[in-house]
């Protein structure tokens, strides 16, 4: 029996565009009726331009559910985080919520600035809602999850931002919430932090807690979200599990970047602004007959060739190609044999042979000399491969895996 | 996990009266205190003078007022030693002008807490309040020592001295969250406090008896003059520590009224602000 933990009825935020409900001055407004003059961008209140950030969002969310909230910059994610938090008020509707709520929302949750970590620590524990023994209790837990150890008796105003949110994240997540809203902190962190919140909240989903997780990293909301929602202008269009969500929103940013770039097959690569032993020329994509091209079929062949050049001989010159999806997850780099070069230009022919699914890829390039990077760039290149007839098997876009199958097992029956 | 005792958020959009929600309130009273004592660590880490601060205040005013009213301008306090009359009016002044500065501070300095977190807004004049009585119990034994010197003996009337601080710290509370309401809507208004307090402190019989302003102005205006809270706050003061005669009840008991109705308006108005506030940051 699954009990509504979150419930989200008709949600709405509106904001005015202008500063013109906002604080004024005093000074400006006695002006104002004084007629004396004064900031006039403050006169007109008729006129002023509404926009809404949220609008009819409802959802109903159960107790131990991990959901996502995925949707492009300005979507409205941040918003409705806001509203649930209540550091802002809805315009209309409501929502309610039931059990102790923790947050976190960008960085550095109410830390001031003087006080040391320890300090801030228990401030912080107070805020949410603990008491000083529960704070005490789960000190030194809180300090070794943040890793700040070393740092734990300095003002806070000496912290970079990602000691700042690891420190308010290792606080929140050692609360015990009923319900976790967290917004895109990860972003913040190096990839062991990342990695330590990934785990503290497949932890938290497992011991039955509820999450509201908003991110832009696709992979992460398919890995602990079972569901996601997608927002849109404010406007939630879409619900259902989190790899039908996070495919259709792909889909739709893959179809406007490739309306935004026109790809280009060739890319001449600039000179790098100080002088390396080696630098790229150019890259392109061709296919079996060596045309250019950036558009290919599923089961299509096609191979990357990358020019380059060699200022200073090198004895073990690494060539390397990757290949990067556009929700940036890297499927395959090739690598050359270390190679003996001396100054001159080279070609590396990167033919991988991926069995690759429709979507929209990015190819990466770089240089290394053993292994010490000389030369590396990134996005140099965009290409679509587009599901085709060729296949009798339907092969979707998205949800049934970036590669798609060469073979296809009989069942064998055990008896 | 006990299904017992779980809270319920409601999350609904703001209407033009809302209840006060005391009960949140109480539940947060540990934030309250930790803000308080954070304010104060950051206070003494800062200055090197910190502590002295507290004390300094209060001590170099009286001596300024002592050179300048007593001496120079002879004004006479009766049996009273000049320095001991100006203390004793000038410790409880301290307390109410250091929370109404405190307070109008917070909203601006407490930005980044208002904007990230929820707690019930009202938690931030309070903890400025309590807060402002630590600088106050480092000044009350500076007037120990000044009875000590001029040989007053403290009278059981002294015992009411929490009654003292608590009216004191109400009316700073009522006015300063008024000052911070308005702050949040006009941004400029906390620059107008400095003003505002040194006006007051000579609006307030702390540097001149009272009996002065009786002997010089009408009748009514003498009545008007009485409905400023802290001339009740610093006449009791007098009142309870040296013994001498006690606040005048008719405008005493419409100054209360005043800090009454100051204090449910503010409160009011200061909520419904606050609830605005992160959307304008």
């Amino acid at each position: 029996m699954s009990e509504t933990v979150i419930l989200a009825d008709n949600l709405g935020k509106r904001y005015q565009r202008g500063a013109s409900n906002g604080p004024t001055t005093l000074r400006d407004t006695i002006g104002r009726w004084l007629a004396l003059g004064g900031n006039t961008a403050h006169r007109h209140l008729g006129g002023a331009e509404f926009f809404w950030a949220l609008r009819n969002v409802s959802f109903e969310i159960k107790r131990g559910e991990v959901v996502g909230i995925i949707g492009a910059n300005g979507s409205g994610k941040s918003t409705l985080l806001k509203i649930l938090s209540r550091i802002t008020r809805p315009t209309e509707g409501r929502a309610q919520l039931h059990g102790r709520i923790a947050t976190l929302l960008e960085v550095g949750t109410g830390f001031h600035p003087q006080l040391t970590g320890r300090e801030n620590i228990f401030l912080n524990g107070a805020i949410i809602g603990m008491s000083r023994a529960e704070v005490a209790r789960k000190f030194d837990e809180i300090v070794a999850f943040s890793g700040v150890e070393a740092f734990i008796e300095t003002p806070v105003k000496h912290y970079s931002s990602g000691m700042y949110t690891r420190l308010a994240f290792a606080v929140s997540a050692h609360l015990d919430p009923e319900i976790m809203l967290v917004d895109e902190v990860l972003a913040v962190g190096d990839l062991a932090f990342q990695r330590r919140c990934m785990d503290r909240m497949a932890k938290a989903r497992d011991e039955g807690r509820t999450i509201l997780f908003v991110s832009h990293g696709l992979s992460s909301v398919n890995k602990l979200c079972s569901r996601a929602l997608l927002l849109e202008n404010g406007c939630c269009t879409m619900t259902g599990t989190s790899e039908e969500v996070t495919g259709e929103y792909a889909a739709k940013v893959n179809t406007a970047e490739e309306e935004k770039h026109e790809p280009e097959p060739v890319v001449e690569l600039p000179p790098p602004a100080e002088p390396t032993p080696a630098r790229g020329i150019r890259l392109s994509i061709v296919d079996s007959q060596d045309l250019p091209r950036c558009k290919f079929e599923v089961g299509e062949s096609w191979k990357a060739i990358f020019d380059f050049e060699i200022l200073e001989g090198t004895p073990d010159l690494i060539a390397a190609v990757g290949i990067t999806t556009m929700d940036g997850v890297a499927l395959q780099t090739l690598w050359s044999p270390p190679s003996r070069l001396v100054p001159g230009r080279y070609r590396f022919i990167a033919d991988f042979g991926l069995p690759i699914a429709g979507n929209t890829y990015t190819l990466n390039v770089g240089l290394a000399a053993g292994d010490k990077s000389l030369y590396f760039r990134g996005d140099v290149l965009y290409f679509t491969v587009t599901p085709s007839t060729r296949f009798v098997q339907p092969h979707r876009d998205h949800g049934t895996g970036l590669l798609y199958p060469r073979v296809k097992p009989d069942i064998i029956s055990l008896g | 996990m006990p299904q017992v005792n779980v809270p319920t958020v409601e999350i609904t959009p703001p209407r033009a009266l809302e209840p006060l929600k005391l009960g949140e309130l109480w539940n947060a009273r540990g934030m309250l205190f930790f803000l308080a004592m954070r304010d104060v660590k950051v206070r003494y880490r800062q200055t090197i003078l910190g502590v002295l601060w507290a004390v300094l205040q209060p001590l170099v005013t009286m001596l300024i007022m002592t050179i300048v009213f007593s001496k120079i301008a002879q004004v006479k306090t009766g049996h009273t030693p000049y320095p001991l009359f100006a203390f004793t009016a000038l410790l409880p002044w301290q307390l109410f002008a250091s929370c109404l500065t405190r307070i109008s501070q917070s909203v601006v300095t407490d930005q980044s807490l208002v904007t990230k977190v929820y707690f019930p807004r009202l938690i931030l004049p309070m903890a400025a309040v309590v807060a402002g009585t630590l600088d106050f119990c480092f000044g009350f034994l500076v007037l120990v020592g000044l009875m000590v010197w001029y040989h007053y003996m403290p009278t059981p009337m002294l015992l009411l001295l929490p009654a003292l601080m608590l009216l004191a710290m109400v009316s700073a509370f009522a006015v300063g969250t008024w000052i911070a309401a308005l702050n949040t809507r006009f941004r400029d208004f906390g620059l107008l406090v400095p003003l505002i307090i040194q006006v007051w402190l000579f609006l307030t019989p702390i540097a001149y008896p009272l009996s002065m302003v009786r002997a010089s102005a009408p009748h009514w205006l003498f009545f008007i003059y009485n409905v400023n809270p802290v001339a009740l706050i610093v006449e009791f003061s007098r009142w309870i520590v040296l013994g001498l005669s006690p606040p005048i009840l008719a405008p005493s008991l419409v100054s209360l009224l005043m800090v009454a109705i100051l204090l449910i308006t503010s409160t009011y108005f200061y909520k419904k602000q606050a609830d605005l506030f992160a959307d304008f940051v």
